[in-house]
This record gives structure tokens, sequence and C-alpha cells, in this order.
């Protein structure tokens, strides 16, 4: 082979060599990178966020409210309607939050009107709540 | 002619490596910081949406005209940062006349903000 082909041919292969091990250094660099962001670095606060998001101690609170609210208006229903930002399930979303309420150290007499809330809300209240989806 | 001793000419040679990385780090920290960040799965009150913190704000406006507590009231309207939390209330309880929403509501928020207004939730 013709000297200057063969050193073309060698400067060929050395150039997509470096293009290879570039292209290698910068997967490397963006794992570390994404890495970092996504592993190590703190969370953001969110910004935004709907009811549903609020954190269980602030969800313990929003239950309080209803509870202090139905000890004036005994209304089920109403509590219900008042709870169902908070999750789709709002009869779980109240065990939650009497757990987590315990949890903080709610005085005896909150811990109380969230029970007496809980107690009121029967199968009827639940199914007038859901507007009577099943049928019945 | 001169060239390069061996050793030099390869570390000169190496630092497109070193450039590669840096650009790739630079990447990557773009994407998982500003672009697409890692954000908390749970909120804050201040945090949440405008129609949330209105919901928010009307829990705390029923509890209170249930069961007024000044100091309860006060802490829980805090949580939601409002730069005016009584002009906030007001605005609320307007804008729940003007779509047809529920009187009582309307009542419970514009009494908040009148007690919070005269200074009452200050009040031990």
């Amino acid at each position: 082979m013709h000297p200057d082909v063969e050193e073309r041919l060698n400067n060929l292969t050395l150039k997509t060599r470096r293009l290879i091990f570039f292209g290698i250094t910068i997967a490397i660099g963006l794992a570390a990178g994404l890495a970092f962001g996504w592993l190590l670095a703190p969370p953001q606060a969110p910004d935004n966020a709907p009811l549903g998001q609020l954190r269980a101690d602030f969800k313990a609170d929003a239950v309080l409210m209803a509870a202090e609210r139905f000890a004036a208006y005994p209304d089920p229903v109403a509590a219900l309607r008042q709870l169902e930002g908070l999750a789709d399930d709002p009869v779980s979303m109240m065990v939650s939050a009497m757990t987590e309420a315990e949890k903080i150290g709610y005085s005896a007499e909150d811990m109380a009107l969230m029970k007496a809330m809980f107690a009121a809300i029967d199968e009827n209240a639940v199914k007038e709540w859901r507007g009577g989806s099943d049928g019945n | 002619m001169e060239t390069k001793p061996v050793n030099v000419a390869r570390v000169s040679n190496n630092w497109y490596l070193l450039t590669g990385l840096l650009i790739g780090l630079a990447v990557g920290l773009l994407v998982s910081l500003l672009l697409v960040p890692l954000t908390n799965a749970e909120a804050l009150p201040a945090e949440l949406d405008p129609a949330a913190k209105a919901e928010y704000r009307l829990m705390i406006a029923r509890a209170y005209v249930a069961q007024p507590n000044n100091q309860r009231a006060e802490s829980r309207l805090a949580l939601l940062r409002d730069p005016d939390p009584a002009g906030a209330l007001v605005t609320q309880a307007q804008e729940l006349l003007a779509a047809g929403g529920a009187e009582e509501d309307a009542r419970a928020l514009a009494h908040l903000s009148a007690m919070l207004s005269i200074g009452a939730l200050s009040a031990p």
C-alpha cells in the first residue's frame, strides 16, 4: 500500500477512536450529572400542588377541621364532601389521618372529635355521598 | 525535526476526554436540576395551587365558625403564607357569592376575615 494511503487510514482510525472515547466520556459525565441531581440533591418543593398532595400531618389537621365543623353541624355527608378533595377515598384517609394525629400527639379532645365524626359516617352516608352509584 | 516526547504528546492529546466528561456532567446537571428536577411528593399548604388553597382556607373558616379558637385559626391561616390573609378571605367570599356558592360559606370566610382585621386572632 502507498505510504500516504496507509498514513491516512491510520489517522482515520485514530479519529474514530477518539470520537468513540469522547462519546463514552460524555455518557459517563451525563450519568454522573443525572445521578447527582436525582439521587443526591434534595428534592425541590412542589409548586401548585393539588389538595390530595398535602403532607400527612396537614391532612390530619384538615380532618380535624372537618371534625370541628361536624361537632357543631353533624352532617356526615357534608363531612365527606369537605374531605373528598383530600383523597379519592375519604373514609380510608380519615383512618390514616387519625393514626397520624395520634402519632403527632393530638389532644384527647381533638382525637375524640375526629373519632366521633368517623363513627357517625356509616354506609348510608357513604352511599349518599357517592350519589347512590350502586343503583340502590 | 524535533518531536514531542511520547508521554507529553499522550497527555496533551487526552484533554478531549476531560472535555467530554465536563460536557456530559453539565448536560446531566441541567436536566436533573432545572429541566426535570425531582420534586417532593408531599406539599405544604403554602405550596398548594390556588384552588386547593381556597378549599383549605374555607376549611379553616368553617372550623372557626363551628369552634372559635383564635390561636388555632391564626396558625392555620399562617401556613398558607398569603401576603394579605384578611384580603384573601374577603376576595374568596366575594368570588364564592359571584359564582353562586353557598352563602353560609361566604359568611364564614367574611367572619374570619373580620376577626383577623380587628386583631381578634392575635389576642391570647
